[in-house]
């Protein structure tokens, strides 16, 4: 599926479109590696993956994101085997959360062009320089045709600007790229990527308010708020969103908290939009085995102090839809507490 | 751009991968490091 996003690429590149240079290598393992490599040498580097591919990238991601390389990486959110599965949910990214890369998700394909260009500015930024992913949900949102405004190059070039790499690879400058870090160095490494981390949380938000203020579209940052204050809240990520904002149109005093930022998490977005909510809903299109959805653990995390009752909703794993039918479930069953299923086993709510 | 499927006022109708990869041509980036092999004259 990726792959109607790189064959577009090499298709710009092919037609003179675009001036880069297609790397085709036998795995995604070596994609990974060879985006390492490129940006490492100072230029934009660019992949795109997901499901067992983005698993198999999984040890250069780390290395990326620990090397500060901002590269942006398109990511079509895809089930993981097995059972062998093409279709959608978000297990392949949410099982990289912490490999140290921002994770930015789409709603539309409108979206997923801005946050594109978005990502580069924020990965880039001097307080930041970290690979971003920008995650768009398999078939649903990568196959599905939309009318979407494209900016020209001239509109793209004042925002998105030149690369300047704050450092690279060149035989005249020689420097060190990837050294051991023994032990009384690690943690402050890791200290440092942290604090980029925490820092990404203002660019972000900095970054969709001066892309709103050039071309009048914004997604709220790190999260998009419908209709909150609101006495039920329902937090999730990707397309599902559009489904949930229609739904909650027929329903009072029920809002939407889009997560848009998984990472960094925006605990304080979500502690502020569900201060006076007495029922939160969190829908996981993906699981934690063994604990809860992820989003639902990390909203847990953030609400620690808050009086609510929080249920989380599994749903839509592997493709299967879901429907304004099962939003309507979440919001019957949003004082149930703990973990939910929806729509296994012919049953529209089980534990 | 011959993959628009047809215009909608001033917006091109499009996939969201074509999204993704007009977002990555926009930024201009330098190298696109990809698997599975792709098609290329």
């Amino acid at each position: 599926m990726e792959t109607l996003v790189v064959e577009r690429l090499a298709q710009f590149v092919n037609n003179g479109e675009l001036d880069a240079r297609m790397i085709k290598v036998e795995s995604e393992h070596s994609a990974c590696s060879a985006a390492f490599g490129a940006q490492a040498a100072g230029v934009r580097a660019f992949s795109a993956t997901n499901s067992q591919g983005l698993a198999l990238m999984n040890e250069i991601l780390y290395i990326m994101s620990g090397a500060r390389l901002p590269a942006v990486f398109g990511i079509v959110n895809r089930a993981m085997s097995s059972p062998i599965n093409i279709w959608c949910d978000h297990s392949d990214t949410m099982g990289c959360r912490d490999t140290g890369w921002i994770q930015l998700y789409c709603e539309s394909a409108q979206e997923i062009l801005d946050t594109t260009l978005q990502a580069f500015r924020i990965g880039e930024h001097k307080d930041v320089l970290l690979p971003v992913m920008v995650c768009f949900d398999g078939f649903i949102l990568s196959h599905l045709y939309e009318p979407v405004y494209i900016p020209t190059r001239t509109e793209v070039k004042p925002f998105v600007g030149k690369y300047r790499p704050h450092v690279k690879l060149d035989p005249d400058k020689p420097v060190t790229m990837g050294p051991v870090g023994m032990p009384d160095s690690y943690m402050e490494f890791k200290k440092q990527q942290a604090e980029a981390m925490e820092a990404a949380k203002k660019v972000i938000k900095d970054v969709d308010r001066e892309f709103k203020r050039r071309y009048g579209r914004g997604y709220g940052g790190l999260v998009e708020k419908v209709n909150i204050p609101a006495k039920t809240i329902i937090i999730a990520l990707g397309s599902v969103c559009g489904t949930i904002k229609e739904v909650i149109k027929k329903h009072k005093n029920i809002g939407l908290l889009r997560i848009r930022s998984f990472r960094p998490f925006p605990e304080k977005e979500v502690k502020k939009a569900c201060a006076k909510a007495e029922n939160i809903c969190v829908i996981d299109r993906a699981f934690s085995f063994g604990n809860h959805g992820p989003i639902f653990t990390e909203v847990n995390s953030a609400l620690r102090n808050c009086n609510a009752t929080i249920t989380g909703f599994i749903a839509g794993l592997g493709g299967r839809d879901i429907t304004p039918d099962d939003i309507e479930n979440v919001i019957k069953n949003a004082d149930e507490g703990g973990t939910l299923w929806l729509d296994v086993f012919g049953k529209g709510v089980s534990r | 751009m011959a993959f628009v499927k047809f215009r909608y006022g001033r917006k091109n109708v499009i996939s969201g991968s074509d999204a993704c990869a007009i977002g990555a041509q926009l930024a201009g980036v330098k190298v696109i490091a990809a698997y599975p092999i792709t098609p290329q004259k």
